[in-house]
């Protein structure tokens, strides 16, 4: 503990009484600057201790300590008869009036604020100390008691203590007011700088808010333009959805009923009896039918995507590229729109007559053209055949008429011995009978085609009508040698005996002119079961295998060098046919090129059962 | 008798149909004609090899060789190219005429026919 003197004629020194080092230390540098000696202690005990032990000038005591606090020792101070002239000054934050109060009760001889200002608080220890000795005199003790905030509180403090300390309060109040105001002006200032900065900042942030509202207002009204346009949009898409929607139920009906539509077209097209063909501008082949595949040979899949001149012969194979260009060019047809008859080509090079008929079809910008095809093959062949026909009729009927104008000139011409006449006259009967054959036959193969024919059916014995016709074809014939192999009997049949007689007639005449270097004819009849077959067998040219199918055909000649001058009216065999198809029977045949043919025909036996 | 053995001419008919063959005999009926027939081609070709006529009358519709062939192989054997021809026949259309005519026949008759015609058109060739 150190000490320093002060007033050399006295103990001068200040007791400090402070818990906290820093205060207690802060307070002796204060005092020493000013030549105070000073002693510290922690709390009240340890004062109380240190100021029995040497009386100290002074006391200046913190209120709030651990163990004694500033009051309690205030109150010791003053109770010892010692020390109770030593001025206790308690440091006191003079917060609530009962610090002052407490401060009187415990004999408390003045106050100083905390924080304390160093120039007052030295002023108050030379204050206190100028009237030291004036305290040491007329001390008079006096009791008071008093009632404040709810509390009684006993002040024996003298007149001069309790003046002390309440100016000191007051002191310490006008003090701290002055401190106030310059805490009010410090604040002012601070108030007003503040003030400035609010302002300044008011306005940027008034500059602040002015940007962000336009912003926002940028933004919201852009917003709302996007949700305008969101909702226009969706409506948009809305009313698109609708009608994809409703666009879609109409191509579901109409590919349903495409569907069905196609499937009939397509049947139709499938089951055509014409070939039908679709190519598109360049030619290649884009659909073919099955009767197409028939007529050309070739399938499907072996010419769709091939250019469509696969089926013509030259010229037109070459030409066609060039036709198909010309007409995308200048619209000129040669075919399209009109049937033509053209020439085709089959798979397996064959060249046949061929009817075309080509239509157009216009599908947007591109064109597909549908040829309608149908072999004319048969019909051609008809056609030459009947031209034959008029040909080999006009012969027939040319020749005896012939007879007739030439005799008949030569006789009024000329004249002639009465034998002579009679020869010539019988000639004219015969060949006007002829005529009058012919022109029957002419007719009865005109009825028979025209399906126009009557018969006669009657039980009739085959036997003797056989013998009786084949007696006509023998009597002339020296180049044949003839057999006949008939029982003795035979069960009648049902039949029209001149259509039998016919038919026979028929196959006899055909036997001879297809036997033309002789050889054996051989007519044969026998019962099959509830038939009498009949066959009539030659040695002759023999039927090439390929003309066995359309052999009854109408108008159907074979085509041999061999035979090709022999006469005919190539409706022989149809007559044949029609009459035993007529009759319930069967006709066929069987050959060999070069070997001869032998023509079988059934005719029903009658039921004889009654 | 000789004489007029060497004078006559010989004229081969050939046709199929024998009351044909009669008319026309009948209507050359000339004692300065040797008539000759035949009734199909190929008999035709050997007749007209072996006799050398001095006319043909030719059918055209005949068995084995037709009027027409039978000219063709006479027309191509230079011993018998130069016998003149006369075509008697029922084909009457121009067509066959036609074909006829380019075989270099001296005439084309046409059934039925008038046989004072048919004297005429023998005569012109025989004189």
């Amino acid at each position: 503990m150190k000490s320093q003197q002060k007033f050399e004629d006295d103990d001068v020194e200040i007791l400090i009484v402070e818990d906290s080092p820093t205060q207690a230390l802060q307070l002796q540098h204060v005092l020493e600057q000013h030549d105070y000696y000073t002693s510290i202690a922690t709390n009240g005990r340890e004062a109380l201790a240190v100021a029995r032990q040497r009386k100290p000038l002074m006391v200046i005591s913190d209120i709030l300590m651990p163990e004694m606090d500033g009051y309690k020792l205030c109150q010791q101070l003053k109770a010892d008869v010692h020390l109770k002239d030593v001025p206790v000054i308690l440091v006191t934050s003079l917060s609530d009036p009962k610090d002052i109060v407490k401060g009187l009760e415990c004999g408390a001889d003045n106050f100083i604020m905390k924080p304390y200002d160093d120039r007052y608080l030295l002023s108050r220890i030379e204050y206190i100390l100028a009237n030291r000795e004036l305290r040491k005199r007329g001390k008079v003790a006096l009791g008071v008691e008093i009632f404040f905030a709810g509390q009684e509180y006993y002040i024996t403090s003298d007149r001069l203590q309790i003046l002390d300390l309440l100016l000191s309060t007051y002191e310490t109040a006008v003090q701290q007011n002055h401190e106030l105001i310059e805490i009010r002006d410090a604040l002012q200032k601070l108030n007003e700088h503040l003030e400035e900065q609010v302002a300044e900042r008011t306005a940027a942030l008034h500059a602040e808010i002015e940007e962000r509202k336009r912003i926002e207002e940028a933004l919201q009204k852009a917003h709302a333009e996007l949700e305008m346009r969101v909702q226009a949009r969706t409506a948009e898409l809305a009313e698109a959805n609708r009608e994809l929607r409703s666009e879609i139920t109409e191509r579901r009906r109409v590919e349903v009923a495409l569907g069905e539509s196609e499937m009939r077209l397509r049947a139709i097209v499938d089951h055509a009896v014409d070939g039908i063909l679709t190519i598109d501008e360049r030619g290649i082949i884009e659909s073919y039918n099955p009767a197409a595949e028939r007529t050309f040979g070739y399938t499907a899949a072996e010419v769709i995507g091939q250019n469509v001149k696969m089926l013509m012969p030259e010229p037109y194979y070459s030409e066609h590229d060039n036709y198909l260009r010309n007409y995308l060019h200048t619209g000129q047809a040669k075919i399209i729109g009109v049937g033509r008859e053209v020439t085709g080509r089959r798979k397996d090079g064959s060249m046949f007559p061929l009817e075309l008929a080509v239509s157009e079809v216009r599908l947007g910008d591109w064109r597909l053209f549908t040829g309608i095809t149908r072999d004319i093959t048969q019909r051609k062949e008809v056609e030459r055949l009947k031209d034959e026909l008029i040909a080999i009729v006009s012969h027939e009927l040319r020749t005896p008429l012939a007879s007739l104008r030439g005799f008949a000139e030569l006789m009024l011409t000329r004249d002639f011995t009465p034998e002579k006449q009679r020869e010539f006259l019988t000639v004219m009967r015969d060949e006007s009978i002829r005529l009058t054959k012919l022109i029957d036959a002419f007719l009865d193969i005109q009825r028979m085609a025209s399906g126009r024919q009557a018969y006669n059916f009657q039980s009739v014995d085959i036997l003797p009508l056989l013998h009786d016709t084949v007696a006509l074809f023998t009597a002339g014939d020296t180049q044949h040698t003839w057999r006949l192999e008939m029982p003795d009997t035979l069960s009648p049949v049902r039949a029209d005996p001149d259509r039998i007689r016919q038919v026979l007639s028929n196959l006899l005449s055909n036997a001879l002119k297809f036997s033309p270097r002789g050889g054996e004819v051989t007519v044969t009849a026998r019962q099959q079961g509830g038939y009498i077959e009949v066959q009539v067998a030659d040695q002759g040219v023999g039927i090439p295998l390929e003309a066995l199918p359309n052999l009854f055909s109408k108008f159907f000649r074979v085509n041999n060098p061999e035979i090709r001058h022999i006469g005919g009216t190539g409706l022989g065999l149809a007559v044949v046919r029609e009459i035993v198809d007529a009759h319930a029977g069967r006709v066929w045949v069987q050959s060999a090129l070069g070997q001869g043919s032998t023509f079988f025909f059934t005719l029903p036996v009658v039921d004889q059962t009654p | 008798m000789e004489r007029r053995e060497e004078t006559m001419k010989t004229i081969l008919l050939i046709d199929n149909e024998a009351p044909l063959r009669l008319l026309v005999a009948t209507t050359l009926a000339d004692p300065h004609y040797r008539i000759l027939e035949a009734a199909d081609g190929t008999a035709a070709l050997h007749l007209t090899r072996q006799e050398r006529p001095d006319l043909l009358i030719l059918d055209w519709r005949i068995p084995s060789l037709s009027g027409i062939e039978v000219a063709q192989a006479l027309r191509q054997d230079s011993a018998t190219a130069h016998i003149p021809i006369i075509m008697l026949t029922a084909q009457g259309q121009e067509t066959d005429k036609a074909q006829g005519h380019a075989l270099g026949v001296h005439a084309y008759l046409v059934k039925p026919f008038s046989p004072l015609e048919l004297l005429e058109r023998v005569q012109e060739v025989l004189g």
